[in-house]
């Protein structure tokens, strides 16, 4: 929803007062609740602060990092504050830092889905044999057995690296 | 205003709408975070190369977000075809929409694209089809910004893998009058899966809507993601069902009087804030939904909905109202979407 005073930015702060025993809700967004005077009640407490909980908690008990992707010169440090990467190969030049990271966020490390038209990778192998799998089962079930037939062998050769 | 074209899709009483994002950035530039003002231009005009030189799919027309009036920005927001950050932002952007405002692609967000599509009640599959389709025309044109091991790669590694969100706003009352919404909340952390209010990440959920969405991006792909989104929704409908008519049973006058009162104060309304109308939309919503009014539709409280915002309304009136006078004109548009309902 939007802030009740501006109307114009996302409200995120609720602030409930009690004037002459009647409870008013208010929603602001976090700079009229500022200049309103709410201070008190801004946390400014998002979900960055949450990613920097996760990226940060490592920070305390080693030593400082000075990790710094040479193709855009972000330093891990400052990834840190941001959660953001400057650019693709800072996933590269941080790897050994993210890389349990990411674990931790999504649980997994290795991409399933789609893969980009332009490029080669090989992603595109299992998620091949997965849908070729289904293909067969499909033929089987129809008693098309040529077809079946075709199918399997192209599993095998993805399979044996073709 | 060419809103709501949008047919009406499966279970759209309670399931508003189903959106998949998918979140791409191109190999060759810098991430937003350092990119230039002439990484931002030169990436507006790739993408408009690309879009112009593609016959074969749907028309997008280009919206220069940069050079809008904040309040044609919020108002292509509060329309859910631009993110809040997109509406907000000071760098060069903007987004292709098409024609039936179902499919927009957000360029300078957080990533260098976001593309978008939206569908009436529960249709992820469909929503991912159309996105899946302009994404590979797309990635036939230039190199993404993509890793074997990670997926497509994203400003934040938060989206990292299929950079793809699924998302369902759903209409909860009567969980919320019971509070067993509380319980979801926290079964659906469990199983990887968040809950948000109506505009996505800090927002509230008003007028009991609720954004079901994935929160992990890496390691399941597209299909299994939208059949998790898909299948924990279709869950909640089916207990958001059986505990309305358990509310209703348990005591009919006070179920419909809360419904028609809701439904009262909108037609007779002069004066409602953005909150107030949130609030008996839902219940007016409610008994549409459960067959006790009649005589209006669902795709008129969705007209509603989206036109009674605080920047939607000033865009129709062609003009910048103070807040008294947008709680107002609110009523008035109420009144007339609600009349012109009955009337059909």
């Amino acid at each position: 929803m939007l802030c009740q005073n501006c109307q114009k930015r996302a409200a995120n702060v609720q602030i409930t007062q009690i004037n002459n025993n009647k409870k008013i809700d208010l929603y602001l967004c976090e700079q009229c609740a500022k200049e309103i005077g709410h201070t008190e009640f801004v946390a400014p407490f998002g979900f960055n602060d949450l990613l920097f909980g996760l990226f940060g908690s490592q920070v305390k008990q080693e030593a400082p990092i000075s990790l710094k992707c040479k193709n855009c010169g972000m330093e891990y440090n400052e990834f840190l504050k941001s959660s953001r990467v400057g650019c693709s190969n800072c996933y590269k030049a941080f790897e050994q830092k993210l890389d349990p990271i990411i674990k931790r966020l999504h649980g997994n490390v290795e991409h399933h889905g789609k893969v980009p038209k332009r490029v080669s990778s090989n992603v595109s192998v299992p998620n091949e044999i997965e849908k070729l799998k289904i293909l067969l089962n499909e033929s089987i079930q129809r008693e098309e057995y040529e077809e079946a037939a075709k199918i399997r062998d192209r599993i095998r050769s993805l399979e044996v690296g073709e | 205003m060419s809103r709501n074209k949008m047919e009406k899709g499966p279970e759209c009483d309670i399931a508003v709408s189903s959106r998949v994002r998918l979140a791409r950035n191109f190999a060759d530039i810098p991430f937003s975070i350092k990119m230039s003002s002439k990484h931002h231009t030169e990436l507006i005009k790739r993408m408009q190369e690309i879009i112009s030189e593609n016959k074969s799919q749907t028309k997008l027309m280009f919206a220069d977000i940069s050079a809008m009036h904040p309040i044609d920005r919020i108002s292509l927001m509060e329309r859910h075809l631009i993110s809040p950050d997109l509406a907000e932002t000071k760098v060069n952007c903007g987004a292709f929409i098409n024609e039936d405002e179902n499919l927009s692609i957000m360029v300078n967000e957080e990533d260098h694209i976001r593309i978008q599509a939206l569908f009436s009640g529960i249709q992820l599959e469909k929503a991912y089809s159309v996105c899946d389709n302009i994404d590979s025309i797309i990635s036939e044109k230039a190199d993404y910004a993509f890793d074997d091991k990670y997926g497509y790669l994203t400003s934040c590694p938060t989206n990292l893998g299929t950079g793809m969100r699924a998302s369902v706003m759903l209409h909860l009352p009567a969980l919320v009058m019971t509070g067993y919404i509380q319980s979801i909340l926290e079964g659906c952390n469990k199983v990887g899966v968040t809950v948000r209010g109506i505009y996505g990440e800090n927002s509230e959920a008003v007028g009991d809507m609720f954004q079901v969405s994935n929160q992990i991006s890496l390691g399941r792909n597209e299909e299994e993601t939208i059949a998790s989104i898909d299948g924990i929704c279709k869950q909640i409908i089916d207990r958001e069902k059986s505990l309305r008519l358990q509310l209703y049973k348990q005591n009919i006058y006070k179920f419909e009087d809360r419904i028609y009162r809701s439904y009262g104060l909108l037609l007779n309304a002069r004066i409602i804030s953005t909150q107030e109308c949130f609030k008996y939309l839902s219940d007016v919503r409610l008994g549409v939904s459960m067959g006790i009014i009649k005589d209006i539709s669902i795709n008129t409280l969705n007209d509603i909905q989206v036109l009674s915002q605080p920047a939607t309304l000033q865009k129709i009136s062609g003009k910048p109202l103070s807040q008294d006078e947008r709680d107002i004109k609110r009523a008035e548009l109420i009144r007339s979407q609600l009349q012109s309902s009955e009337d059909k």
